[in-house]
C-alpha cells in the first residue's frame, strides 16, 4: 500500500478535476496507465438477476475493448461489475469507503477475495486513513471520489437515494457524460436511474456501443454464437428474469423434458447458469 | 452317592435365559442364581450398569408381594458373558425367576426366553427393544418367549410362541403348570395404509413432482428451495404415498429399529409403511442422530428404509446438520460414549426444504425482496458446502398465481407414480442383485461406472459439462446415479443426453 500526494506525479490527473481532490490517496496494486479510458459502473446492493446480467455484460464487453472498470466494491452492482472486468481479463480499480488495511482485516471474506483478484490487475484505492472503518458519512466522499477517476458513468439499477445517484450527481458537476440503464416499469430498484433518465439528467443506455463511441473504443464482436431458435427464445425470455424449469416449459410452449433438455444445453455452453435456489439467470 | 451330590449341587443354580441389548447389537445372557447357606446378601455380578444392579431391589419386593418368599440366605445372580455391561431393567424378570428356580419355589426350569421389568407388586412392565432381541432368540432356536403383555404382539409378528405376562405369580403358575397362557396370536399384518396427502393434492408444481419420483426411486437426496406457502412442506409430506413398499428384511430391521426406540405399535408392531421421519428444528443433536444413556436411535435411524424430512433446513443449529454428514454417506451411525459404542443403520433419502432468502421473497415477481446478497449467500452457506454436495436435486418450487392455480388440472395421482416407481426399483433390484443394496443411490463407485452407461450423446454431453462446469468426482458419481434412476423410470438401459441433462439441472449447483 502506497500513499500519493497530489504533487505526486502518479497521482491520478482526473481526480485534480474535483472540488476536494482526496489527498493522499492510498493505492494498493498498480493503477492502470493514465491514457486508458475509465468507465464507471455503479448501482444498488440489492441486485436483481437482470441488472447483475447487465452490470456483467457491460463490464465485460467495455473491458475487454480496453475500458477500466471504476466501482466501489459494495456487494451488489459493484461486486458484479469487478468480477466482469476480470473474468474479461481487463482491469479494474475500486474505490474503498473504508481504511484499506482496515478491509483487509475486517472486510466481508468474499469481498476480500474479490479484492485479492483487483490489486492483481489493477488497484484497491481509498482517501482515507488506513485503519479508518467505514461509516455512513464516508461513503458519498468515496462516491464522488468514482465520479472523479471516471470518463464516463453507467448507473445500472438505482433505487430511490441511491448512492449510485451521489455519483451520478458529481459526475454531473464536473461535467461528464451519464448513462442510466432502464429496468422494468415501476420496479423499486430502478426508480432512481428512471427519474434520472426522466429528468434529462442521464442518457438512457441501450448498449455498451453508446458508451464505448462516447470515449471512442471499438468493441469486440460479440462472442456468443447465435444458436437455434429455441435456444434465442429461451435466451430472450431470461433476459429479464431468472426462471425456473416450469416456468420456462409454459412460457416456451415446450414439455418439461423438452425444456430440461434446453436448459442442460445453454448451462453446459456457459449462456445461462443456476442461480441456487433451482432457478436459471442469463450470465451472457 | 457320587450322583446325588452331583444332582443336588446342580439343582441350586438355576438358568433362566434373556438377552442384553447394546444399540441394534444384541447377545444371549445367562442368568445364574446361586442360593447358599450363609449370612442374608443379594448381589449381581457380570457388569450390571445401574439399571441391572437396581433390578435387585425391585426383584426383592416383586417376589414378596407376589406371595412368594425371598430367601434370607446368600444370593449371587451371574449375568454370563461376564465381560460386557449389561444395561436397561428388561432383566428383572429373568433375575426373579431364576431366584425363584433356585429357591425351589418354581419347579420347572424356565425353557424359553425372559423378558420384562418388574414392578414393586410383582406386575410386569414393558421394555424397549424387545424386536432385536428375539430375533437374536429365533436365531439360536429359542422359540418360546416369556414376555410383557403390552410387548407380546412384537415377538409374536416376528413368529416366536409368546407368552404375555401380567405379573410374576402368573409367570410362575404357568411355568409350573396350575394354569395355561396361550401364546398371544399373530397380530393381522397391517392394512395399505392410508395416506395424508396425495399427489394429485398439489396444484401445478411439474418439476418438483418429478424431482419427488425421482428420489423416491433411487432413494436421492433433495432440497426444495421456495418463499412460504407455496407447498414445498405439502409436497414433502405427499411423498410417503409414492414410495415403494417395504421388503421383507427392510421390514424387520426398521420394525427393529423403532421397537429399540420404544415407539412400537402394539396393534400393529411391524411396519407397514416407509417411515418418514419429520423432526423440528429445534430438535437436539441428541434425538437426530442419537445416543444418550442407554444410547437410543434417533431420528435418521428411525427414518431407516424411508425418508428424513427436514423442514427450513437452514434454522437448524448448524453443529447438528453437520453429523448428517456420516449416515449420508455411510448409511449408518455410530454413537460413541465411554466404554462401548452402538452402530444404528440410518440409510433415508434426505428431503429438505429452505427459502430463498431470510425474507422469503427473492425472485418474487412483485414483491421486494429485502435481503443484501451478502444476508442471501450467508443463509444460503448455514447448509455447508459438504453437505450440499450429498444432495442430488435443488429444485425450485415457485408461487403459482391464484389464477393458474384454480384453471391447472389435476395432476397425476399418487397410485400412478408409484406404479412407475415401483418398477423403477425393479429394475434397480435386478441390477444389484446379490450386493445388499437395492436402489441406485447406494451404488458403490465400481457399480456406478458398470452399471452407469451413456450413450452417444450422453457422453458428448457429460465431458462438455466436465470441462465448463466444476463437477467434484463426488458430484460426477453423484449425477450418474441420478441419471441413472431417471432412465429407470423412463424404463430404459442406457442413460442418454435428456436423462443426464435434467439429472444436471436439478443438481443446479450455482
Amino acid at each position: 500500500m502506497i500513499q500519493l500526494a497530489r504533487r505526486d506525479p502518479r497521482y491520478p490527473e482526473r481526480l485534480r478535476a474535483l472540488s476536494s481532490p482526496p489527498d493522499p490517496l492510498w493505492v494498493w496494486g498498480d493503477l492502470p496507465e493514465p491514457r486508458a479510458p475509465t468507465v464507471g459502473i455503479v448501482g444498488t446492493r440489492r441486485l436483481t438477476t437482470y441488472g447483475a446480467r447487465v452490470a456483467h455484460e457491460l463490464a465485460t464487453v467495455l473491458a475487454r475493448a480496453g475500458a477500466v472498470i471504476v466501482s466501489g466494491l459494495a456487494q451488489g452492482i459493484d461486486s458484479t461489475a469487478h468480477s466482469g472486468a476480470l473474468d474479461a481479463n481487463g482491469r479494474t480499480i475500486a474505490v474503498l469507503g473504508e481504511g484499506l488495511a482496515w478491509f483487509d482485516d475486517h472486510g466481508p471474506l468474499r469481498r476480500r477475495q474479490l479484492a485479492q483478484r483487483i490489486r492483481r490487475q489493477g488497484a484497491l484505492v481509498s482517501e482515507y486513513a488506513l485503519q479508518l472503518r467505514a461509516e455512513r458519512w464516508t461513503f458519498p466522499q468515496r462516491n464522488a471520489t468514482i465520479a472523479g477517476l471516471s470518463d464516463v458513468l453507467v448507473v445500472v439499477e438505482a433505487p430511490e437515494g441511491s448512492g449510485a445517484l451521489i455519483t451520478a450527481k458529481a459526475m454531473a458537476d464536473l461535467g461528464r457524460p451519464v448513462f442510466a440503464v432502464p429496468g422494468p416499469f415501476g420496479a423499486p430498484t430502478w426508480i432512481g436511474s428512471h427519474r434520472k433518465i426522466a429528468a434529462g439528467e442521464a442518457q438512457l443506455l441501450a448498449s455498451a456501443q453508446q458508451v464505448a463511441d462516447l470515449i471512442g473504443l471499438g468493441l469486440v464482436a460479440s462472442t456468443r454464437p447465435r444458436s437455434h431458435a429455441l435456444a434465442e427464445r429461451l435466451l430472450t425470455l431470461l433476459a429479464s428474469d431468472a426462471a425456473d424449469i416450469d416456468g420456462i416449459s409454459a412460457a416456451l410452449g415446450i414439455t418439461a423434458a423438452g425444456a430440461s433438455t434446453l436448459i442442460a444445453e445453454l448451462m453446459i455452453a456457459g449462456t445461462i447458469a443456476p442461480t441456487g435456489d433451482g432457478r436459471f439467470a442469463r450470465v451472457r | 452317592m457320587k450322583l446325588d451330590a452331583e444332582a443336588d449341587h446342580a439343582s441350586r443354580v438355576a438358568h433362566v435365559r434373556t438377552c442384553a441389548l447394546w444399540g441394534l447389537e444384541t447377545a444371549l445372557v445367562s442368568v445364574e442364581a446361586d442360593v447358599a447357606n450363609g449370612l442374608p446378601h443379594f448381589s449381581i455380578v457380570g457388569l450390571p450398569d445401574t439399571a441391572v444392579s437396581e433390578a435387585r431391589e425391585r426383584a426383592r419386593a416383586a417376589i414378596r408381594n407376589s406371595g412368594f418368599e425371598f430367601p434370607l440366605r446368600r444370593i449371587v445372580v451371574n449375568l454370563a458373558p461376564a465381560e460386557r455391561r449389561k444395561e436397561g431393567t428388561g432383566f428383572d424378570l429373568a433375575i426373579a425367576l431364576a431366584i425363584l428356580r433356585a429357591s425351589d419355589q418354581l419347579k420347572t426350569d424356565v425353557d424359553g426366553l425372559c423378558l420384562g421389568e418388574l414392578s414393586l407388586d410383582g406386575a410386569i412392565r414393558p421394555v424397549r427393544g424387545v424386536m432385536p432381541r428375539i430375533l437374536r432368540a429365533r436365531e439360536a432356536g429359542i422359540e418360546r418367549a416369556y414376555l410383557p403383555a403390552d410387548n407380546a404382539s412384537e415377538a409374536a409378528a416376528l413368529g416366536s410362541e409368546a407368552i404375555a405376562l401380567r405379573t410374576l405369580r402368573a409367570a410362575v403358575e404357568h411355568l409350573d403348570g396350575r394354569i395355561r397362557l396361550v401364546p398371544s396370536p399373530t397380530p393381522a399384518p397391517g392394512k395399505e395404509p392410508v395416506w395424508d396427502v396425495d399427489l394429485s393434492d398439489v396444484a401445478g408444481q411439474e418439476t418438483p413432482k418429478r424431482a419427488l419420483e425421482i428420489a423416491a426411486a433411487g432413494g436421492h437426496n433433495l432440497l426444495f428451495i421456495g418463499p412460504p406457502g407455496t407447498g414445498k412442506t405439502m409436497l414433502a409430506r405427499a411423498l410417503p404415498s409414492i414410495l415403494p413398499p417395504l421388503e421383507p428384511d427392510e421390514t424387520l430391521l426398521a420394525s427393529a429399529i423403532h421397537s429399540v426406540a420404544g415407539l412400537t405399535d402394539p396393534e400393529r408392531p411391524l411396519l407397514t409403511a416407509r417411515p418418514f421421519r419429520a423432526p423440528h428444528h429445534t430438535a437436539s443433536r441428541l434425538a437426530l442422530v442419537g445416543g444418550g444413556v442407554p444410547p437410543r436411535p434417533g431420528e435418521v435411524s428411525l427414518a431407516h428404509a424411508g425418508a428424513l424430512f427436514l423442514d427450513e433446513i437452514a434454522e437448524f443449529p448448524a453443529g447438528v446438520l453437520e453429523t448428517l454428514r456420516e449416515p449420508l454417506e455411510e448409511g449408518a451411525i455410530t454413537i460413541s460414549r465411554a466404554g462401548a459404542s452402538a452402530t444404528y443403520p440410518a440409510r433415508f433419502a434426505l428431503i429438505a426444504a429452505q427459502n430463498p432468502c431470510p425474507c422469503g421473497r427473492y425472485g418474487h415477481p412483485e414483491a421486494q425482496c429485502s435481503c443484501l446478497p451478502d444476508q442471501i449467500s450467508r443463509y444460503r452457506s448455514r447448509i455447508s458446502e459438504p453437505l450440499l454436495d450429498r444432495i442430488d436435486m435443488r429444485v425450485a418450487v415457485p408461487r403459482i398465481p391464484y389464477r393458474a392455480l384454480r384453471e391447472r388440472a389435476a395432476g397425476e395421482p399418487s397410485s400412478v407414480v408409484r406404479a412407475r416407481v415401483r418398477c423403477a426399483r425393479e429394475r434397480m433390484r435386478e441390477r444389484l442383485d446379490g450386493t445388499g443394496r437395492r436402489c441406485n443411490a447406494e451404488m458403490t463407485k465400481r457399480e456406478v461406472e458398470r452399471h452407469c452407461e451413456l450413450d452417444t450423446a450422453g457422453e458428448r454431453m457429460m465431458s462438455a459439462a466436465i470441462s465448463t462446469r466444476r463437477i467434484s468426482a463426488r458430484g460426477y458419481h453423484r449425477l450418474l446415479r441420478v441419471s441413472r434412476t431417471i432412465a429407470d423410470l423412463a424404463d430404459t438401459e442406457r442413460i442418454g443426453a435428456d436423462h443426464l441433462g435434467l439429472a444436471l439441472l436439478l443438481r443446479g449447483e450455482a
